[in-house]
């Protein structure tokens, strides 16, 4: 028998609601829009409160929510950092490479790993502006995969796409924003592109 | 940078992706192994695959907090409670 998982909105605001807050602020630098965006994040779990199926937390499904919200807020007010037009064709992903399949854009060393020195709020940032700059069905492949946890089966299922198609997308989605962190000065000015 | 052992470079980067979200074949990942052994691009090209990953599951995961600490007023936390009443 399969566990329905419990769900309580009524405690969500008190019990999640400074972390969410926290995490909005961080994003956004401003209190009211970052108190906006959580209402909108508890407003909108309400309502699809029947879609939870208790894979991940609820603390992490609440998450994922704001974590659309942060990425529609970017897009709505050019917070984002787009992608270099030659860079978003899709059969541009030829460019990284030479015609012998090495690296024409050489992934350049990181400086910093981000996600282990005191720029772990400067990469959250970045990759969100980064993340909200691509285009659309590749930034939503990823945040279903990626921030939403659903299985490339899943996604196929909702966008009606074949799984091929979703691991391309998935690696143009991977491939633009590593570089997009890149020109933003994440690797050695000594590597790179040749 | 070079051939090594069966795959290019654009195809390990191609299949370092793909490993991400499903588990590929016996000889694929050992292939994969060994290239990215060989090659320091695909080796960082694969660990920076696994930071967007990371950077991704923020909060959650092992990545440090970078929150404000800052809690939402008792007033915020009210009308939001409302408003949720009203859906």
């Amino acid at each position: 028998m399969q566990n329905i998982p419990q769900i309580k909105p009524d405690e969500w605001v008190d019990r999640y609601g400074d972390a969410l807050y926290g995490f909005a602020l961080s994003r956004v630098n401003n209190k009211q829009t970052a108190e906006d965006l959580v209402q909108d994040t508890f407003m909108a779990a309400v309502k699809s409160q029947s879609r939870f199926k208790g894979q991940s937390s609820e603390k992490t499904w609440l998450f994922g929510i704001l974590k659309h919200k942060v990425i529609d807020y970017y897009r709505k007010n050019k917070l984002m950092v787009s992608s270099k037009d030659d860079l978003r064709e899709m059969d541009n992903m030829d460019r990284f490479f030479k015609t012998d399949g090495s690296w024409q854009w050489r992934p350049a060393d990181w400086r910093a790993d981000p996600g282990k020195s005191q720029t772990v709020k400067e990469a959250l940032d970045h990759f969100y502006q980064c993340l909200a700059g691509l285009p659309q069905k590749t930034a939503d492949v990823f945040v279903f995969r990626e921030i939403d946890g659903l299985s490339t089966k899943e996604i196929c299922k909702n966008l009606d796409i074949t799984p091929s198609n979703c691991w391309v997308i998935l690696y143009r989605a991977r491939v633009l924003l590593r570089t997009c962190l890149e020109s933003l000065g994440y690797g050695r000015p000594d590597e790179g592109h040749t | 940078m070079m051939n090594h052992w069966m795959f290019r470079c654009k195809d390990v980067s191609h299949k370092v992706s793909m490993s991400m979200d499903i588990a590929l074949p016996l000889h694929q990942r050992a292939a994969i192994r060994f290239h990215l052994m060989m090659c320091r691009y695909c080796a960082r090209f694969s660990r920076q695959l696994k930071m967007l990953r990371k950077l991704s599951l923020h909060p959650d995961g092992d990545l440090p907090p970078a929150e404000s600490t800052e809690s939402l007023s008792q007033d915020a936390k009210e009308r939001i409670k409302n408003s949720m009443k009203q859906v």
